[in-house]
């Protein structure tokens, strides 16, 4: 009877055991958890007008909401290419010169003190266009003009204008079509130009537009499907036009209620959307998409924030030189590399004065930077494993013990 | 331990002397003066003044305090030893308000640069426009080969220093009227301020009233030139000027103005780091009533002494504005205008009033797009007596003492025509030019093809007599249109075309091919 109960004993605690550690979040999996589930690690943001003349106030308006949006949501001007077809606020016409109104109100000016528009006025053509997404500019493009995303980037794009069925109106001139637009992604897919993307359309019979992208990670969103015009939402009767479109009033309603630390998801973005406010139906494309999209946040997109977890131990800092563990000693690198420069020195033919000036830099950098601490490491010992065990599971094994007790004293009476 | 120290300080001694040496200033100041017809001119001037001294000749800065670092890189990376860049909007009216503080008054934006002569200055001056357009917001890329010259007698470079050798730099200018100016530009401008717009005269500068004003125009001249002759001494300059010229009478029917009325901003101290920092009101009305008071007339207001708020006021006494019947003719002042009708031809016209007592001599420089070309045989010189009033057709040669001419090159270089003019005294000399339009490619034409295009300002350099500088005039933007063809018609006739095609094909394919047989139709049994 003690034999087995011993045994079930043993067996129980080391069942039990290894079933609670599993609830404590090991190094790694805390680790993991820092990241994002997306994988992305900056985010980028195109927002295109296309539209021409002061009677398409409202485009412009639309995308300087956006743009307003994205930089609200932390993405900075250097991530942010705006490109605007026409200039609105210091139009001759405009009322209220220097200013964008996206509402009749007049409350809120777009415009603001720190715009910075990166293609204006004729720049905004499809080949400029295809040119800034794919990478291929002309060497001379200056650096807020290119699109410098990489593999691990999320990239929105929203567009606004006069379109059709597949095809995107460009300044009264040109248009782009939907198959223009989705080899344009392929290009950026097989060039690891992004990691995600989101592709936000406002123009009639928007959702042709991205009905022929076949590259993988993109989610797209357009105002109104095949047939159907999109709307204008009202006008501003002392400007004299509309001043927003009816999809992006509707999407600004959700976002401006979202700050840097929202937790909302994209899908309840797309829920928020009400086909008679928005007189027309909104699409939304998920099947190139990987996650769901419940599970997607709204900032992996519109933001830029970096996820951020408290943990529950501290981490102890050390000074360098009192660290003991030499591998990660910063005086030891310091030692190291003095020496290297004195050998270099005493090689070299160099002057007299260049000398003084190199050693006088040196130490005034190494005044500057040797300042540095070291995180203590953690010692891998069993005293120390046994007082880590967290409180459930000494009382999970006290309990083990306890049960298989009773079991055995009442199997074997 | 003394010969240590005596050591010690030959080491110091030696390290002051060789290393890189640079003094910085920074000057502001703001210059309001209220004109004749009622408006407000408002000059607001930044100048960062840096003297480099390096012990290696001909080395670049590195090390950038109040001297803006884009702009230093900017000059020294494309060898730019003068850049000037303004953006202007409006008209500068110079029969009545005189001329301006600043010389570059041609709507949109204008850049010219003096560069080290080398093998690649065109590709440089290219580089130049693009580094610049992206970091002003504005379209300068547009500055292309099609638009830029290389004036001889305008645009003289200012740097009077002897020990640069100036048959070593090469000038480069080009224009775009059309181009508006927006908060987008006026920001990065700002952001050269060592101060930017948080403290000092800069706070003043509020787009919303700025843009809202009858003319301003913001410029960047930039310099970057040796002192002697290993240069191993350099002077950088950057004067940051906006003028606005602002018109309280639209609003109020008074011309009275206070900083907070025209520029919704009142100012609260000097820059820290400013050298100087004034603001100067010219009066030239004596029934004006300034307040605060001014002690001293010419030295105006030091922001340095001012603590917590200054706000300048100046009132008259009248009930309401009268404009001025007679405006006040500045000496030296130009028109150019199209002439004919139709959209084959035309001509152009610029008539120069010289209201001097003596004769003036004047440098006319005209810039040209090639799309409208220029005949120089129908080149004629009419000049009107002021007095008189009699007009007499003159001999080039009388008129014209030198002339450089540029003729144009399709799609590749402008027209340019730069005069050397002696104006007579008291007369209207008009020169006048005929041109042909050309039909453009339909893909060459803009998007808002029926506006039009506009041709960039002429400028006239003249010295003033009892003045020492020279001083630029320039006319106003013109725009002529082009025979713009209907863009739906290659549409029309594809549509067309494809239509004839199927049916004329499509019938005669089946006249020829069909042919009819006879099938008998078997009778149903009952």
């Amino acid at each position: 009877m003690l034999k087995s109960f011993f045994y079930t004993l043993i067996a129980w605690s080391v069942l039990f055991t290894f079933y609670v550690n599993g609830f404590s979040p090991s190094k790694e999996e805390q680790i993991e958890g820092f990241f994002s589930q997306s994988g992305h690690t900056n985010n980028w943001a195109v927002l295109v007008c296309t539209s021409r003349f002061w009677f398409n106030y409202r485009h412009v308006a639309n995308t300087l909401s956006m743009y307003r949006t994205v930089k609200r949501l932390g993405i900075p001007d250097s991530n942010i290419i705006l490109m605007l077809a026409d200039d609105v606020s210091c139009n001759p016409r405009n009322k209220y010169p220097a200013t964008v109104y996206n509402n009749a109100a007049r409350i809120l000016d777009l415009y603001g003190d720190n715009v910075e528009v990166d293609y204006r006025g004729y720049e905004v053509t499809v080949e400029n266009f295809i040119r800034m997404l794919t990478g291929r500019v002309s060497p001379d493009t200056p650096r807020s003009k290119r699109l410098l995303s990489d593999d691990r980037s999320n990239v929105l794009i929203y567009m606004t204008g006069h379109g059709g069925d597949e095809f995107l109106k460009f300044q009264d001139a040109e248009e782009i079509s939907a198959y223009d637009l989705a080899d344009s992604f392929e290009q950026m897919w097989e060039k690891k130009r992004y990691n995600e993307m989101l592709f936000m359309i406002d123009t009639c019979q928007a959702n042709t537009m991205y009905s022929k992208i076949y590259s993988p990670n993109i989610l797209a969103t357009g105002s109104s499907k095949l047939g159907e015009s999109s709307y204008s939402h009202h006008t501003d009767h002392d400007l004299g036009v509309a001043v927003i479109d009816g999809y992006t009033y509707y999407n600004l309603d959700f976002l401006e209620k979202i700050d840097m630390t929202s937790d909302k998801t994209l899908k309840e973005l797309f829920d928020s959307y009400d086909p008679a406010k928005i007189a027309s139906h909104p699409g939304i494309r998920s099947d190139l998409f990987k996650r769901p999209l419940d599970q997607v946040k709204v900032t992996d997109f519109f933001g830029n924030v970096q996820s951020i977890e408290l943990t529950r131990e501290r981490y102890p800092l050390i000074g360098a030189d009192d660290d003991d563990n030499n591998e990660m000693n910063v005086s030891l690198y310091k030692y190291i590399y003095q020496n290297i420069i004195e050998e270099e020195r005493n090689a070299s033919t160099l002057h007299l004065e260049e000398e003084l000036v190199e050693k006088e830099t040196i130490q005034s950098e190494q005044k500057q930077q040797f300042r540095a601490f070291n995180v203590k490491r953690e010692e891998k010992s069993f005293i120390h494993w046994i007082q880590s065990l967290s409180l459930t599971a000494l009382f999970g094994f006290i309990a083990t013990v306890a049960f298989g007790f009773i079991i055995t004293s009442s199997m074997s009476a | 331990m003394y010969t240590s120290f005596i050591i010690l300080s030959i080491v110091l001694f030696v390290n002051n002397n060789l290393s890189v040496w640079a003094k910085e200033q920074f000057n502001e100041d703001l210059t309001l003066r209220s004109l004749s017809d009622g408006k407000l001119l408002a000059h607001f001037n930044f100048t960062t003044h840096v003297d480099v001294i390096n012990p290696v000749p001909g080395a670049s800065l590195h090390h950038y305090g109040l001297f803006p670092k884009v702009i230093g890189q900017v000059l020294q990376e494309y060898q730019v030893r003068e850049m000037h860049l303004t953006f202007t909007q409006g008209r500068w009216k110079y029969d009545e308000w005189g001329y301006p503080p600043e010389q570059s008054t041609g709507t949109g934006v204008e850049l010219w640069a003096w560069m080290e002569n080398s093998t690649r200055v065109d590709n440089q001056w290219k580089s130049l426009t693009n580094t610049l357009s992206g970091l002003f917001c504005a379209s300068l890329n547009f500055i292309d080969e099609t638009i830029t010259t290389e004036p001889t007698l305008s645009f003289q470079s200012s740097s009077s220093s002897s020990f640069e050798k100036n048959n070593n730099i090469l000038l480069r200018y080009g224009s775009l009227p059309h181009e508006s100016v927006c908060t987008e530009n006026l920001t990065p401008w700002i952001k050269l301020l060592p101060c930017k717009a948080k403290s000092g005269i800069a706070e003043l500068l509020n787009a919303h009233k700025i843009y809202n004003s009858n003319f301003h125009s913001m410029s960047i001249h930039a310099k970057s030139i040796c002192a002697n002759d290993d240069c191993t001494r350099r002077i950088m300059e950057l004067k940051q000027t906006e003028t606005s010229v602002l018109d309280p009478v639209r609003e109020t029917s008074r011309r009275d103005w206070s900083l907070k009325e025209v520029f919704d901003r009142v100012l609260h101290g000097a820059c820290p780091v400013a050298d100087n920092s004034r603001v100067h009101i010219i009066q030239d009305d004596s029934n004006a009533k300034l307040s605060p008071e001014l002690n001293n007339p010419l030295k105006g207001y030091d922001l340095k002494e001012v603590h917590d708020e200054l706000d300048i006021r100046m009132t008259w006494s009248e009930n309401s504005f009268h404009y001025p019947l007679e405006p006040a003719y500045p000496i030296i002042s130009a028109n150019r205008y199209f002439t004919g009708y139709g959209q084959e031809r035309g001509g152009l016209e610029i008539t120069i009033h010289n209201r001097n007592d003596k004769a003036l001599p004047v440098i006319y420089y005209d810039s040209i797009p090639w799309y409208l070309k220029l005949y120089l045989h129908t080149l004629q010189v009419i000049v009107i007596d002021e007095k008189t009033g009699q007009q007499q057709l003159k001999e080039k040669g009388d008129i014209i003492r030198d002339m450089y001419y540029q003729p144009a090159i399709d799609r590749s270089r402008p027209t340019m025509l730069e005069c050397q003019l002696l104006l007579p005294a008291k007369s209207i000399v008009t020169l006048s030019l005929d041109f042909d339009k050309v039909f453009l490619k339909y893909t060459e034409h803009r998007p808002d093809a029926n506006r039009g295009f506009d041709i960039g300002s002429a400028v006239l350099t003249a010295q003033l007599p009892n003045e020492n500088h020279t001083i630029r005039v320039y006319t106003d933007t013109l725009l002529v249109s082009l025979p713009t063809p209907d863009f739906s018609m290659p549409y029309n006739v594809i549509t067309l075309t494809c239509t004839v095609i199927a049916l004329f094909f499509g019938s005669v394919f089946n006249l020829l091919t069909r042919s009819f047989q006879i099938i008998k139709e078997e009778k149903e049994v009952k």
